[in-house]
């Protein structure tokens, strides 16, 4: 085990290979607060790369409906429990329980567990829970009740700095690549041991039935060289992605050199509004989520770590906040992945990398008002009348 | 069988068998059908029963007469063509009801006729838990495999055979895990590498079977259909119905441009995707752990039975086979062989069945191999 830096955990971590970062960080944000569980998302990525023979059941991409909405089945609050259900503790900003890589057992490599196949037959099961619409005899989860709430939570692979999916894979089949950090499974070399799947903790990496290989989200890698955002960023018809490239080197982040104008850095470095899912699990994954506003502080502390406070606090204040409206606006306008943005007045410009403009959004859409009466006919134009 | 059990009762020897005896903790009693001597008690391996050591079988004849050999392989010289067939097929059949196997004529295994093997002398090898990189396992689930191996002028084969009360043979199915066994040579004569699937100047010729390909031998390729009798989907994008393809098309009728959408398949990873699979092994190189790579050309076959709780596998493969990357096997020499098994239902800490490295390896490593 070699020691790495782990900055959302804020101290130093074991992992079984030396800490190796790629140049820049393929990196996905969602806005929480505006998915509506459509699942646009999930179908742009069956039709486009898991709609073959053997990937019934897998979904790169799902949205599941929080608290008790998974797929697979329980998976986070499965791999919680082999954290310690209740004891991952924080202090400030440093993880002082254990991750997958930490305290393992005597025939372990990483803590992890192996779905049954159930588990992906189901996806989203008890999603309603949390509305009560099954209350009395139907529910199947019995326990504490709370007030209700609920988010629905779009998750994808993650691109972990230090995945676990690589890190398990006894083969060395699976690869993080240097130039945009993309993790990818190589379906040649694979021999279908299926660690990959025990050990990523967030259950992204799946098993096809017909090749009986591993098979996981290649995060769209012919568009993003391409530069051009995934097809479940650019199919979002609520506008609550965007997809980009962050700093990933670790001394840059720690002396706060990020790159103030990319929206991606600004949104996750310096206003530390997007956070990790589960950074608890020590693989420092590269999706940030900004949380939703409405929902108890302590599960959203649970699942996102400690920056939850600060962020719901920006996000309410983001209207009269023009700098960060302007990030926040950039989301789902354009297919192209912005290098850099800037606030121009009244209107946020995304711009590639050689500094030429993409895309042009003003802050406040312009209001127009249209008559009533088209004055000339007499016919009505609206039906306020 | 029957007879054998009269006769004990009648000379007051107390007999019991697990299918008999009140234990329930010893599984499912219809793998546990050999009556065994209860002074000898099974020992408890891995989570299920084992018999101990295969002296100890009932005089029930999987494969002839046991001489037995200590800490070493000798592979007896025999003439003519050797057969793939680890038990006398013909002559074995199961009668689950009676408990026992009889053949057309209703004779019993005492009367079965010889087999090649009947002569050849066995070796116990004592298996131990991988545990030597992570993930491995923490006690042995295949605790003992027995070896018997003839040779004619131009091949050589092994008869592995090893108890195992699960029988596992399907891989179409997110958590399941095929029964296998492997065994190893030094690719370079009188070379000793790491019995660690080899080291970098020294690279071993693995030669691998695996009950999941037997079974895709047998019933064909197993797919999801296989797996999932009664499910339905509406439409594989790859599948043509113009030309009268259905969602249960095989993937083997499927042209260049509908593999695309199988990538392993398309990227021939042949180890996991073969719809025309000829033989259950495959042959293997390794020059240490995580480096194992499939050969371009098998020139090894092999043949998986499963009796009464054990698995009797032959492999067969040229003495020499002319290919560079196997091993060269001479009458005459001496040289040496690992084995390794995986019991694919044992769970060990709740990741998974046995694969990859959660094997078991032949204790000590490398076991001396006489060619005689």
């Amino acid at each position: 085990m070699a020691k790495v830096r782990n900055w959302q955990l804020g101290r130093e971590m074991d992992y079984p290979y030396e800490e190796n970062r790629p140049g820049r960080q393929i990196t996905m944000l969602f806005d929480l607060n505006k998915c509506i569980a459509c699942q646009s998302c999930t179908m742009a990525c069956k039709t486009t790369w898991t709609a073959g023979k053997g990937q019934e059941t897998i979904f790169w991409n799902n949205v599941e409906s929080k608290p008790y909405g998974f797929y697979p089945l329980a998976w986070d609050v499965k791999v919680l429990a082999l954290l310690g259900e209740q004891a991952q503790p924080w202090s400030g900003n440093k993880y002082n329980g254990t991750t997958i890589f930490e305290d393992l057992g005597m025939n372990q490599r990483i803590k992890g567990y192996l779905p049954d196949e159930m588990d992906y037959a189901h996806p989203n099961l008890g999603e309603d829970e949390c509305l009560k619409i099954l209350d009395g005899e139907g529910d199947y989860i019995k326990g504490p009740t709370h007030k209700n709430w609920g988010f629905f939570f779009p998750r994808i692979c993650n691109h972990c700095t230090f995945p676990g999916c690589l890190a398990a894979c006894p083969r060395k089949a699976i690869y993080k690549r240097q130039e945009d950090g993309i993790v990818l499974i190589d379906a040649s070399r694979c021999r279908g041991y299926r660690e990959c799947v025990a050990a990523c903790p967030y259950k992204k990496s799946f098993y096809n039935d017909t090749t009986r290989t591993g098979e996981k989200c290649i995060s769209c890698y012919p568009k993003v060289e391409a530069g051009l955002m995934t097809q479940c960023v650019t199919q979002c018809i609520g506008k609550i992605r965007l997809n980009g490239f962050k700093s990933a080197d670790y001394d840059k982040i720690m002396s706060k050199q990020v790159r103030e104008n990319n929206p991606i850095d600004f949104l996750v470095h310096v206003r530390k509004i997007a956070l990790p899912i589960y950074p608890q699990f020590g693989t420092e994954p590269s999706n940030m989520y900004l949380p939703p506003v409405h929902v108890n502080p302590d599960f959203l502390s649970q699942v996102f770590g400690p920056g939850v406070e600060n962020s719901i606090k920006q996000y309410r204040n983001a209207g009269k906040d023009k700098e960060l409206l302007a990030a926040l606006l950039l989301f789902g306008v354009t297919e192209r992945i912005c290098d850099t943005f800037k606030l121009e007045g009244n209107e946020t410009v995304g711009y590639d990398p050689q500094g030429k403009e993409i895309v042009r959004v003003p802050l406040t859409e312009p209001v127009y008002i249209r008559q009533v009466k088209n004055l000339k006919t007499g016919a009505f134009l609206t039906n306020n009348s | 069988m029957k007879k054998l059990l009269i006769a004990a009762s009648l000379l007051m020897i107390p007999v019991a068998t697990p299918a008999f005896g009140s234990d329930a903790a010893h599984g499912p009693a219809k793998d546990l059908t050999i009556p065994i001597i209860a002074t000898d008690n099974p020992g408890q391996y891995g989570g299920h029963a084992y018999h101990g050591s295969f002296k100890r079988l009932p005089p029930v004849r999987l494969d002839g007469g046991e001489t037995y050999n200590v800490g070493v392989i000798k592979s007896k010289a025999v003439k003519g063509e050797i057969p793939m067939d680890p038990v006398n097929r013909t002559w074995h059949q199961e009668d689950p009801v009676r408990e026992t196997s009889y053949n057309q004529y209703n004779q019993s295994w005492e009367q079965a006729p010889a087999t090649i093997w009947n002569d050849a002398s066995a070796t116990e090898v004592p298996m131990g838990p991988q545990n030597l990189v992570m993930p491995g396992l923490v006690v042995a689930t295949v605790p003992m495999v027995k070896v018997k191996s003839v040779h004619n002028d131009k091949d050589i084969a092994f008869l592995l055979t090893w108890y195992d009360s699960t029988k596992s043979e399907t891989e179409t199915m997110e958590d399941k895990f095929s029964d296998a066994i492997a065994i190893m040579f030094p690719v370079k004569a009188g070379s000793e590498p790491s019995f660690m699937m080899g080291d970098d100047e020294n690279p071993v010729h693995i030669v691998y079977w695996k009950a999941a390909w037997e079974r895709d031998i047998e019933f064909g390729y197993q797919d999801v259909r296989d797996a999932y009798p009664n499910y339905n989907y509406d439409m594989y994008p790859e599948v043509i119905p113009a030309i009268g393809q259905t969602i249960d098309t095989p993937i083997r009728r499927y042209n260049e441009g509908q593999r695309q959408y199988v990538a392993a398949f398309k990227l021939r990873n042949i180890s996991r995707v073969d719809p025309e699979r000829l033989t259950p092994v495959e042959e293997l190189n390794a020059v240490g752990f995580g480096t194992l790579t499939r050969q371009a050309t098998n020139n090894a076959t092999g043949n998986g039975v499963r009796r009464f709780g054990y698995w009797s596998v032959v492999i067969k493969r040229p003495l020499n086979s002319g290919d560079v990357q196997d091993a060269v096997l001479t009458p005459g020499s001496k040289t040496m062989m690992a084995i390794a098994a995986w019991d694919g239902k044992n769970k060990n800490d709740g990741a998974g069945g046995n694969r990859g490295p959660r094997k078991n390896y032949s204790n000590g490593g490398w076991i001396p191999l006489e060619i005689e």
